[in-house]
């Protein structure tokens, strides 16, 4: 697949602070490509940079084979921008709102109408579309955020941190609408902290910290590159001390510890391994409650690779 | 032209405390204007003046009728002391006059002491004038006996020749016929700059608000355009304004504003508005909230008005002042208008119009590149 984005070796510097440094990524057409870093990461920075609202210091960006310039006007067309903050009008309606920033990509009236009249559908806001922005939800200000960036129907969509501080209901709706946009051929840029969403939605993940590409791949990739395969949690009664040095000695186990009355156990590989452990536990006459295996995460990446935990 | 577009809509969202500022604004300027209609001509004070007559005469009746012309009479009051006091402190009368018995015998004998009785209010100055009035009288009817009238006839004649007033006429400096408009025009100084300030900087602030700045940005709104669209904008809302206050004279003060003297104010307010926008893009250029921005539109059109004249006439103005003023763009507005308008000592020149609206269009072109200069150095 051709790529759209091609961002080589990218340095941008405040003062002192390196906020990218040395970032390379390419995301090819018709992907969703998740951005995940903790917050101050450089994910912001980096797409500033992408959209030439910051000149940078190092580096090299294209965007559909084209050197990304200030006044590159042929291919910001063709991009949609999703600010982190909310960038509407408070005295223009919703539906104004929608059409003055269609309105500075598409200048056909008729197929402006048409368009605006499509975003409002996609993003639910039919019934506010005479509401000012003031008198919109948290939530449906973020869709009408979305509808802004997203009216005229670009061929990439930039949507950074779209859902800082949604309801779980707003949420769902911003996810499915960017899973959408991207069946109907939109490529997807996607930034954010919350590593659920990335791993609802994304195709292909970059994780940044510290302005550095710290791994990159799919969400199976990411996981291989790390030890831990599996947790098994199990609340226990009657735990003997003792008795962690007969888990430990289990096959594939990795690490074992007790915390608050539950048995916590991280295994690299094997099979079976929650049968293993039960057996242990029953022989041992250890009284279980709940027992769960939890498979790794994105959070487990983070952390294995950086110490820290992506909320940190 | 969507920036432009949004712009108009923006300002129509914000049109009803436009109106009222509107309104508020051109109710102040129509009574300034009134109140400041010059004085054609010249009418003396009428007292209310109570006459008790106790000769009965032709000659007393005469005087009465020489009172009666000049002031107002009062009747049917109480001749006594007390309650002439008693009217007077409460404000009936002004003045009350006794003629006492034996008044034309007097005059015939050419005795002038003790003709008449007064009661009035010590230090006044209608009873001074009044005081005056009778004086002179006396004087007449003194001239006219000394000639060979009797009292009868002598008072007739001083009444004759009371009656012949000097006719005063208040002249205006530069023959201009523009007053009432030019008290109109004189506001505007203080006004175009409250309404521009107030009607055009929320527009540009909210579309110059970061967030919404870096949006456009993303778009392939290239920045000449943004910057000719935003102009465009202000430019259309200002025109507005000067236009909806030139119609509001029009109806008012037509007549006026037609005239040489008229239309050269209406060129000299325009080049206002036109400094006015650079003031308003300057203040634009800082992101402030709605109270702040009414505070600066207030001081600016206030501590402008004070300063050069609007409110208080230069002539009145102290020279370190007016030397300070020099340096704002009202003071020239007002020295064009005072100018056309009569308000000055000086009469009308036009190389010195010239030099007024060319400082001020100098202020409104400084103000624009300062406005530029901001907006480069925040976008950097």
């Amino acid at each position: 697949m051709p790529s759209v984005v091609e961002i080589k070796d990218l340095v941008k510097r405040y003062k002192e602070l390196t906020a990218v440094d040395g970032l390379s990524l390419t995301i090819e057409e018709g992907e969703v490509f998740g951005l995940l870093g903790p917050n101050g990461s450089g994910k912001t920075t980096t797409i500033s940079c992408l959209l030439s609202l910051l000149d940078f210091n190092e580096g090299e960006i294209t965007v559909f084979g084209e050197e990304m310039t200030p006044d590159n006007y042929s291919v910001k067309s063709r991009i949609g921008v999703i600010m982190q903050n909310v960038a509407v009008a408070d005295e223009l309606t919703v539906y104004e709102n929608i059409d003055m920033f269609c309105g500075m990509y598409v200048k056909d009236k008729a197929a402006r109408k048409q368009y605006v009249e499509e975003a409002i559908d996609f993003a639910g806001l039919r019934d506010y579309v005479k509401f000012r922005p003031k008198k919109l939800s948290g939530g449906l200000l973020r869709r009408l955020n979305i509808a802004c960036g997203i009216a005229h129907k670009p061929k990439l969509i930039i949507l950074d941190e779209p859902t800082v501080a949604v309801d779980p209901q707003s949420r769902n709706h911003i996810l499915e609408g960017i899973e959408q946009l991207n069946r109907e051929g939109a490529t997807i840029i996607y930034t954010t902290h919350y590593m659920e969403e990335v791993e609802q939605i994304c195709s292909r993940i970059a994780i940044i910290d510290h302005g550095k590409l710290i791994a990159k791949g799919t969400k199976e990739e990411l996981i291989a590159l790390i030890d831990h395969t599996e947790t098994i949690t199990a609340e226990v009664r009657d735990f003997g001390e003792p008795l962690m040095e007969e888990i430990k000695a289990l096959p594939h186990v990795l690490d074992s510890k007790l915390e608050d009355g539950r048995l916590i156990v991280s295994y690299s590989g094997g099979k079976h391994n929650l049968v293993r452990l039960v057996g242990l536990l029953n022989d041992r006459n250890v009284h279980l409650g709940r027992v769960y295996s939890e498979l790794p995460t994105l959070n487990d990446v983070f952390l294995d690779i950086t110490g820290r935990t992506l909320r940190d | 032209m969507p920036l432009y577009k949004a712009f108009i809509k923006i300002f129509l969202c914000r049109l009803p405390s436009i109106i009222a500022y509107f309104v508020i604004f051109a109710v102040i300027a129509f009574i300034m204007g009134s109140s400041g209609e010059k004085q054609s001509g010249f009418e003396a004070t009428k007292l209310r003046v109570a006459v008790f007559d106790m000769d009965d005469t032709e000659s007393s009746r005469a005087l009465i009728k020489f009172i009666s012309d000049n002031h107002k009479l009062v009747g049917g009051l109480n001749d006594r002391e007390q309650t002439l006091q008693d009217n007077l402190y409460y404000g009936i009368i002004d003045y009350a006059i006794t003629i006492d018995e034996g008044f034309e015998g007097k005059l015939n004998a050419g005795e002038f002491d003790g003709l008449i009785t007064t009661c009035k209010s010590q230090g006044s100055y209608g009873a001074t004038f009044l005081d005056s009035q009778l004086e002179q009288y006396f004087k007449l009817v003194s001239v006219r006996i000394s000639s060979g009238d009797d009292a009868p006839q002598a008072c007739i004649r001083a009444n004759a020749l009371s009656r012949e007033h000097v006719k005063v006429k208040i002249a205006e400096a530069s023959g201009g016929s523009t007053s009432k408009f030019g008290y109109f025009t004189q506001y505007l100084a203080y006004i175009f700059i409250c309404v521009t300030i107030m009607g055009v900087t929320p527009c540009l602030m909210r579309l110059q608000a970061e967030d919404l700045r870096k949006r456009v940005i993303c778009s392939p709104v290239p920045p000449a355009s943004r910057t000719v669209q935003m102009t465009l904008g202000s430019f259309t809302i200002i025109g507005g304004i000067w236009l909806a206050f030139m119609l509001l004279a029009a109806s008012a003060y037509g007549s006026e504003m037609f005239t040489r003297n008229g239309l050269l104010c209406i060129l000299n307010s325009l080049c206002y508005i036109i400094m006015a926008a650079g003031i308003t893009l300057v203040v634009s250029q800082f992101s402030v909230s709605d109270n702040v921005l009414s505070m600066i539109s207030n001081v600016i059109s206030l501590g402008m008005s004070f300063l050069c004249g609007v409110f208080v006439p230069q002539q009145y103005l102290g020279s370190g002042v007016l030397k300070a003023a020099h340096a704002l763009p009202a003071y020239w507005y007002i020295r064009a208008n005072d100018m056309l308008c009569g308000f000055s000592e000086k009469p009308f020149s036009m190389s010195l119009y010239i030099t007024c609206t060319g400082v001020q269009l100098g202020f409104a072109a400084a103000l624009f590149i300062a406005a530029g200069v901001i907006s480069a150095k925040k976008k950097r």
